[in-house]
């Protein structure tokens, strides 16, 4: 089974050979960021007020993790659904977001936003949360602390499984697999 | 709601007592895995694994349905038209 490495921030050649359905292995930087906290970072970039953390070639990952038990860096960690990003997702991937890692579909106009700022959209498993925690290797709250689970997390990842489902070539893999299996009867 | 989460909590796959409904119950899941949407999304013949229905008894003029599916949260709406 091919598995592409891929570091975070993210790379600009790398981008090239992600194509929907590549199987990656994420280690690096991942920062955590859900709906309150996309509204946030957009209201930021509207007032043009200064940003937690330099967006460029970063990586967000949509996850509020569950709190750490003794001795464990992060509880379980998994991905929330995508489609509550999309009307904030290509502000932030104007100003510089690379690569998003969520669960479910994006919508057509976060794809063409995808393809505009060589970006990638990859999905982890849903229902994973804690196997996902073991591959996150430091997590600290950078930002917007009072929204507890939803702070901003700069995660340090290793072989933190994926699957790309949107690339810079304007694919979407819940598409194309769905119509494999699509049956009338 | 009382009546999805009630379904939702029967053993897995153990059908409905009246034959009816069981075979709405096939026939719902049967439809639902021809949608080729599958784990995650990411297409297959797997997408629900069984579908459980619970009946009542209801003034032919509403018709209300509840559904509880996996991580959905129970979040509901109401409106006054």
């Amino acid at each position: 089974m091919d598995i592409t490495h891929i570091a975070s921030p993210i790379n600009t050649e790398i981008i090239e050979k992600l194509k929907i359905g590549t199987k990656v292995l994420i280690s690096g930087i991942v920062y955590t960021a859900r709906d309150a906290a996309h509204q946030r970072l957009v209201q930021a970039l509207d007032k043009g007020d200064k940003l937690p953390f330099d967006l460029k070639g970063q990586t967000l990952y949509y996850a509020g993790p569950s709190p750490a038990k003794p001795g464990y860096v992060t509880g379980s960690a998994g991905p929330t659904t995508s489609g509550r990003m999309n009307v904030y997702t290509p502000r932030l991937l104007a100003a510089g977001i690379r690569a998003m890692i969520g669960k479910g579909s994006h919508s057509p106009a976060v794809r063409e936003t995808i393809k505009k700022y060589n970006a990638v959209y990859l999905v982890a498993t849903g229902g994973a949360a804690a196997l996902i925690a073991k591959s996150i290797k430091q997590a600290d709250v950078i930002a917007y602390e009072d929204l507890g689970p939803e702070a901003i997390r700069r995660l340090v990842v290793e072989n933190f499984p994926a699957i790309v489902a949107n690339d810079i070539y304007g694919g979407d893999l819940f598409e194309t697999e769905k119509a494999k299996y699509q049956r009338r009867k | 709601m009382f009546l999805a989460k009630k379904a939702l909590l029967r053993p897995l796959a153990e059908p409905h007592p009246v034959s009816e409904v069981a075979e709405l119950e096939q026939e719902i899941l049967a439809r639902i895995n021809r949608l080729g949407i599958g784990p995650l999304g990411l297409g297959g013949t797997t997408t629900a694994l069984a579908v459980h229905a619970e009946v009542a008894s209801t003034h032919i003029a509403s018709l209300p349905v509840a559904v509880n599916l996996q991580c959905h949260s129970a979040r509901h709406k109401e409106i006054i038209i």
